[in-house]
């Protein structure tokens, strides 16, 4: 069964009186869901920007096949292969990230939890790393934020704008990921009863993957 | 409360959707051809969405929360999405915007480029 912190189970003062929960979640979970639903907007508005203005120049816009198509330590064309790996990799320390979590609330196995934490962390860093390395391609193939040998300069311009913040989320997400295991394995979770600031973290973590799953439609398929 | 369903149908179940979804979409920008590229993009977007709902409905567990935070996390969303295919429709009617100059390009170490 899991294990949430304590709160009233029947409203003593009403639904909306106060020491209940009137949505089910408790008052982090929510915020971390309104903060999630906030910064959707943003990157929404980032990525819709995008699609006007890739679609208002489309004369010189270049092609993700053929700007996509390197990936390290192998010579030749492999189109949309890395940006492939890239999506897998973020997707399956979500599914790390899923695993943490019930560790934790269903099971109370704090090893359990802090070992999938700990996936979670390096399938994270694995993707900022990837992506470092697809940036620095782009910029030593000539297409930076000042100039674009592909095409339309504003290619180069966005595409940093975008997956750089995406990737300050990551960033983010991975550095309260670590603090969160540090908890896990001093015990913190097990002193306060329940694991709900795992599930917290757990969720901006899948925010991330969704934010991605967005940013590659858009950028390497569009 | 005791765990929704098998751990194959919350965790594996979604995962496997989500690559076949990825497989297709691979599938899709690799064989269909500029000609249709409206219902192309279209058709990415819808299973974007759909792997956007896969998760937020299994990872993010909402699929098990309450109603109400469902439906207050919901709303909003369906006005993003309705905001994406006003403005793929809208940006067929603005104007083309000016191709960038072919300035003085250079690429940085190239001759090392591996």
């Amino acid at each position: 069964m899991a294990q949430h912190a304590q709160v009233q189970t029947t409203p003593k003062n009403g639904i909306w009186g106060g020491g209940y929960e009137p949505l089910g979640a408790n008052f982090g979970k929510l915020m971390m869901w309104f903060f999630i639903l906030s910064d959707a907007f943003t990157f929404s508005a980032l990525l819709i920007s995008y699609g006007a203005l890739r679609f208002t120049h489309s004369a010189d816009w270049p092609n993700p096949e053929k700007v996509f198509h390197a990936f390290p330590g192998i010579e030749g064309h492999a189109p949309l292969v890395f940006v492939g790996l890239m999506t897998f990799i973020l997707i399956v320390s979500s599914v790390t990230m899923v695993l943490a979590v019930e560790a934790g609330q269903e099971e109370k196995n704090r090893e359990k939890c802090a070992w999938y934490m700990l996936l979670t962390i390096l399938g994270g860093l694995t993707f900022l790393g990837c992506q470092a390395w697809e940036w620095s391609h782009l910029i030593h193939g000539g297409i930076t934020l000042h100039q674009n040998v592909e095409g339309n300069v504003l290619f180069g311009q966005l595409f940093f704008l975008i997956t750089g913040f995406h990737g300050f989320h990551v960033t983010t997400g991975v550095i309260l990921n670590i603090i969160v295991l540090v908890l896990v394995l001093d015990g913190y979770m097990d002193k306060i009863g329940h694991y709900d600031l795992v599930e917290k973290v757990g969720l901006y973590w899948h925010f991330v993957d969704l934010v991605w799953v967005f940013v590659f439609t858009f950028f390497y398929l569009v | 409360m005791a765990a929704h369903g098998t751990q194959f149908q919350r965790v594996w179940m979604p995962l496997i959707i989500l690559f076949l979804i990825t497989a297709v979409e691979f599938l899709i920008a690799f064989t269909v051809g500029p000609e249709l590229k409206t219902l192309k993009v279209s058709v990415f977007i819808i299973l974007t969405i759909l792997k956007a709902f896969y998760i937020m409905a299994y990872f993010m567990h909402l699929k098990f929360e309450k109603v109400g935070l469902i439906y207050s996390l919901l709303a909003p969303t369906l006005f993003v999405v309705a905001l994406i295919f006003i403005l793929l429709y809208e940006s067929a009617e603005m104007p083309q915007g000016e191709p960038s100059p072919k300035s003085k390009v250079e690429k940085v170490e190239k001759s090392e480029h591996h």
